[in-house]
């Protein structure tokens, strides 16, 4: 203290400042700005520049005009600004000078600030200016040194060429890769090289050449996720959309499966394909299944998941209205109905239009089933839909209601474990509910080492300790616990998705006006259902007005007796077999031995 | 379209706000479930009411725990109606339904009549009539209509109070299986308030209920009486007569019958097998009648019918007729005698004897319904296909009548089965 009096010049100013608050000089947090501040803030910082080297007024006036308005430039001229400086000069054709080719590709991939496009330039045999371009990660390296620069390189291989522009003799005879094309557009060169294909520019030319050099790290084709089943093919799509079109044509072994190609997200631009058998589909699905396609205006496109959001008919809907799965088996057996299938690259799904409600309760297994084991587990589901959406809310209404239907043993069996539990028996469903359905969230992102383990903490810890802390009842446990297993036997993901949240409809449904109440609320769930369309096939359409049955729907008759394809879907060709397809059951079979006269001999 | 269907959906939200918001959900354990419903008379023409209701305790299934009643002292638990899990109240009210509100001021719950499982009248207020409890009952909203109904000789109150489980913990299951037995023995019929009910309201049957009381367990003999007395078969038991010792000391035997609201008398045990075989709900007993063959040995036979009773009904001269064909069929018990029944010649010597066991016993029966002008059997039905109008048959009135009528009754009677043996042979001893 003595101290600081003595040397300050003020030491009262010094002390006060030892006892006062200081506000600290804090740098400027970071924070992001809007599209327009930036502008502002730059224009700025222009305009500071521009006061230290004033240079042109015309720039200042203006500056000085945009501050005065004050007026935000719209998007689309900002976008329009970029194109004009980038490909609009050289939109349709490719320059004919290797200098502004190799420019044009640094300015589209922002190169040398992405680090990804690779651009190689060298001399064809030595003689004429080259470049080859490819993206880094998604080319594989291999080939393109042993098919694409080893033989550009040598010396001989071009030297005899007499055409004009060495490329068309290149593509011809040079390049040794599978496919390779010329192209003409800026624009799809770009997307070339996008895909993972390497492109050829020899100086002189107005085009380049592609070579197919996609070769990316993926997953190997594994087991299905969340399809498993115990009998039939145990393959699952991955993430590649050509290996997932190769399972898929692997089983359908038809020249009239057909994959068309579509590219969906402005920015991603991700490729996604319709894969359908021409003479099978209505050709009136498939035009509508590319006219919802190719109406998305989206910048990104992120699998299928994604895209059956903006293809759906009913947006609002609690089920969904398209068939997802990963298993080509399915997908294949929906195609030879007639169905289109859409897959997109990136995900390991399928999409499936259109489908009826009843799709969603099949899985393959009963197609590899004998049809009795099939039947059974089909109607199995059936029953898990219904314990699974309305079983705590006939619970509620049971004995918030209808206690009069209670065998009475067991309701004073209820009501005498009810009897220490405080909560009225709404809240204890509820509570329950949650806590089950957050059991069932964290289960999934959980990491997987203690994944497993939550299931039975959730299931046995904790139920156990909420009936011994008297908070619930352990009646409801049961209830909880088999409505649990209904919504796990659901065999589609979307589909219990929908079913979990009705069962809290019906929950509240039976707590205000008991079963009256709950079937209030199924009325309306149904006539939404009812009124609901998938591309035009309604969706309920098997149990709506009588139509040819497929003997597949809800109940799944011997294989022999579905001779139809499904009605509603209007395939091209109805029929799937003849009326006799066993056609072995009408003839005798020749074994060469004729049994009976054998016997008659041995009888004379 | 699209307007439609919200139109569609408001009318559904529409429901919901019409029934309106009231709390109508009722707490499972804000009620407590009477089991048992007892009526008795009592002065200036009120009724008392004896309710019995689980305590809720223990922790087994229904109306348990001998574990809660215990500790506290019997003696002062029964004071307060506290018997094994159970609660039995009495209260005295101008009604029954106002005597439940009444018991309200003292028991905690709401008591709700919705598990109600058995009704009983005392026999002194079934001989008054019932009409006055039965009628308000039926039109209120919590009684079970299936409950059973009984009518017990003495107070309902000590019935109720004689009501003790011995078997398991339930005490509803003890009084629904209590009932059942009427369909392994036939000695007490099984009725329902519904049906009880509805039998009053009848033109051409009479309502009837199983007959229960307290056995005392005095009629059981000593075994020093002399031993040598002649076999005494058949054997008809009233309620508080069966010769037994141990279990509940409440027991159901015989029917009750009614002439329209009024108790008017009683069917002993065997009369109401009989009674239960014509109206085809006699679905198997064991009947003892004595070896012919073998005077003082019995042959315990396992009877059901062969076939519904085939009733016709009509007049001739004015007097109606009716004829009741019932065919028989017996399982061979066990022959004390060890005479070979099972052969041709001897089981059609058999089959008359019971044949004419049963004749004897229908005959008997029809004459004691007919002396008391009584048609438990519902014989009127098969009268009315004779009226062409309701009205005619109304004017007509066949309770009334059904004394004067003529009923034939043929049995036919067959054995069908000899049990696990073929043929007993004699047994050997060393004299």
């Amino acid at each position: 203290m003595v101290m600081i009096l003595k040397k300050s010049k003020n030491g009262f100013w010094t002390l006060l400042s030892l006892i006062t608050y200081k506000k600290k000089d804090k740098p400027e947090e970071f924070y992001i700005p809007e599209v327009n501040e930036g502008e502002s803030r730059q224009v700025s910082q222009e305009k500071n520049n521009d006061k230290s080297t004033p240079s042109t007024n015309e720039k200042q006036n203006t500056q000085k005009d945009n501050k005065g308005l004050k007026k935000p430039i719209p998007v689309s001229e900002l976008k329009k600004e970029k194109t004009e400086s980038g490909v609009k000069k050289d939109e349709n054709c490719i320059s004919c000078s290797i200098d502004e080719n190799i420019d044009f590709i640094n300015r589209m991939f922002n190169a040398p600030v992405n680090k990804d496009i690779v651009v190689r330039e060298f001399n064809i045999a030595g003689h004429y200016k080259a470049f080859i371009t490819y993206l880094s990660g998604m080319a594989d390296k291999i080939t393109i040194s042993n098919f694409i620069l080893k033989p550009l390189l040598a010396k001989k291989s071009v030297e005899d060429a007499e055409e004009d522009c060495k490329l068309d003799y290149i593509l011809k005879n040079v390049i040794e890769t599978h496919q390779a094309k010329k192209i003409t557009s800026p624009n799809e060169v770009i997307y070339e090289i996008l895909n993972g294909n390497t492109c050829i520019y020899a100086d002189g030319c107005n085009f380049y050449i592609s070579a197919e050099t996609v070769g990316f790290d993926k997953r190997g084709v594994d087991k299905p996720q969340t399809e498993g089943i115990v009998s039939g093919s145990q393959e699952g799509f991955n993430e590649t959309l050509r290996t997932n079109i190769t399972l898929v044509r692997k089983i359908i072994r038809n020249n009239n499966l057909v994959t068309e190609f579509l590219t969906v997200g402005e920015r991603n631009k991700n490729l996604c394909s319709i894969l359908y058998i021409k003479g099978l589909a209505n050709p009136a699905v498939v035009q509508e299944v590319k006219r919802r396609i190719n109406g998305i205006k989206t910048d990104f496109m992120l699998g299928d998941g994604m895209m059956e959001q903006f293809i759906e008919d009913n947006t609002f809907s609690i089920v969904p209205t398209i068939l997802s799965t990963e298993r080509p088996d399915r997908t294949a057996s929906h195609i030879m109905e007639g169905r289109v299938a859409i897959l997109v690259d990136g995900a390991p799904f399928a999409k499936i239009v259109p489908v009826t409600s009843h799709s969603l309760f099949h899985t393959p297994e009963e197609t590899y089933l004998r049809w009795q084991y099939g039947t059974f587990i089909r109607l199995i589901r059936f029953l898990a839909v219904a314990l699974a959406a309305l079983l705590p809310g006939l619970y509620i209404g049971l004995v918030g209601y209808h206690r009069e239907m209670i065998p009475t043993d067991l309701m004073i069996a209820i009501v005498k474990a009810k009897e220490n539990v405080p909560f009225p028996t709404l809240l204890e469903i509820l509570l329950m509910e949650v806590s089950f359905e957050l059991i069932r969230e964290a289960g999934i992102r959980i990491p997987g080492i203690i994944g497993n383990t939550i299931g039975i903490i959730g299931a046995l810890i904790l139920g156990q300790a909420a009936v011994q802390a008297n908070i619930v009842s352990p009646v409801l446990i049961i209830i909880i616990a088999v409505t649990g297993l209904g919504s796990f036997a659901i065999p589609n993901y979307n589909l219990a998705f929908g079913v979990r949240i009705v069962r809290f409809l019906f929950i509240l449904a039976a707590a205000a006006l008991g079963y009256y109440g709950i079937t209030l609320a199924f009325i309306a769930i149904a006539a939404l259902i009812l009124s609901m369309k998938s591309f035009g096939v309604p969706f309920v359409s098997h149990l709506g007005p009588q139509v040819r049955q497929s003997h597949d729907a809800i109940l799944r008759w011997p294989v022999w007796k579905q001779e139809y394809r499904p009605d509603p879907v209007n395939p091209l060709d109805v029929r799937r077999q003849p009326k006799i397809s066993r056609k072995w059951t009408a003839k005798d079979p020749k074994t060469g031995i004729d049994r009976e006269r054998n016997n008659d001999d041995e009888g004379r | 379209m699209k307007r439609y269907k919200v139109f569609c959906l408001l009318l559904i939200l529409l429901c919901w706000m019409l029934a309106g918001c009231s709390p109508d959900l009722v707490e499972i354990d804000e009620e407590v479930y009477a089991l048992v419903l007892g009526a008795d008379i009592s002065a200036n023409n009120k009724i008392k009411i004896t309710l019995q209701y689980p305590s809720y305790k223990g922790s087994g299934g229904g109306g348990s725990g001998s574990k809660s009643s215990g500790g506290g002292g019997g003696g002062s638990r029964e004071e307060i109606g506290v018997y094994e899990g159970n609660i039995i109240t009495t209260v005295e009210a101008s009604s029954i339904l106002e005597g439940i509100n009444l018991l309200n001021t003292a028991v905690s719950r709401q008591i709700s009549l919705t598990h109600c499982k058995l009704l009983v009248f005392s026999e002194e207020l079934a001989k008054q009539g019932v009409e006055d409890y039965l009628a308000p009952m039926m039109r209120y909203r919590d009684m079970r209509r299936i409950m059973h109904v009984i009518v017990c000789k003495g107070k309902a109150e000590s019935f109720i109070k004689e009501n003790i489980n011995t078997i398991g913990e339930s005490e509803s299951k003890a009084i629904e299986l209590m009932a059942t037995q009427s369909l392994n023995n036939g000695l007490f019929p099984r009725m329902t308030f519904i049906d009880f009910y509805r039998n009053m309201l009848s033109p051409y049957e009479q309502p009837l209920t199983a007959y229960a009381g307290i056995n005392d367990f005095s009629k059981l003999s000593s075994g020093d009486e002399e031993t040598a007395s002649p076999l005494k078969i058949p054997e008809g038991y009233l309620p508080s007569e069966v010769p037994r010792k141990g279990a509940a000391r409440r027991e159901l035997a015989g029917t009750a019958i009614f002439n329209g609201p009024k108790m008017i008398g009683v069917l002993d045990s065997f009369e109401t097998r009989c009674m239960l075989i014509i109206k085809n709900q006699f679905k198997r007993g064991i009947v003892t009648i004595e070896d012919r063959k073998a005077p003082g040995k019995v042959i315990p036979l396992d009877v059901r019918l062969g076939r519904k009773p085939v009733i016709k009904g009509y007049f001739e001269n004015g007097v109606p007729i009716i004829d009741v064909r019932v065919n028989i069929e017996a399982d061979l018990g066990a022959i004390q005698s060890r005479v070979n029944y099972e052969r041709l010649s001897l089981v059609e010597a058999l089959n008359g004897q019971i044949k004419e066991f049963f004749e004897a016993g229908l005959r008997q029966t029809i004459d004691k319904t007919q002396r008391l002008n009584c048609d438990v059997f519902g014989f009127g039905e098969y009268i009315a296909g004779n009226f062409s109008t309701i009205q005619e048959l109304e004017a007509y009135n066949w309770k009334k009548h059904y004394k004067d009528a003529k009923v034939n009754v043929t049995v036919e009677a067959n054995v069908r089965r000899t049990g696990l043996m073929f043929g007993s042979k004699p047994l050997k001893s060393s004299q």
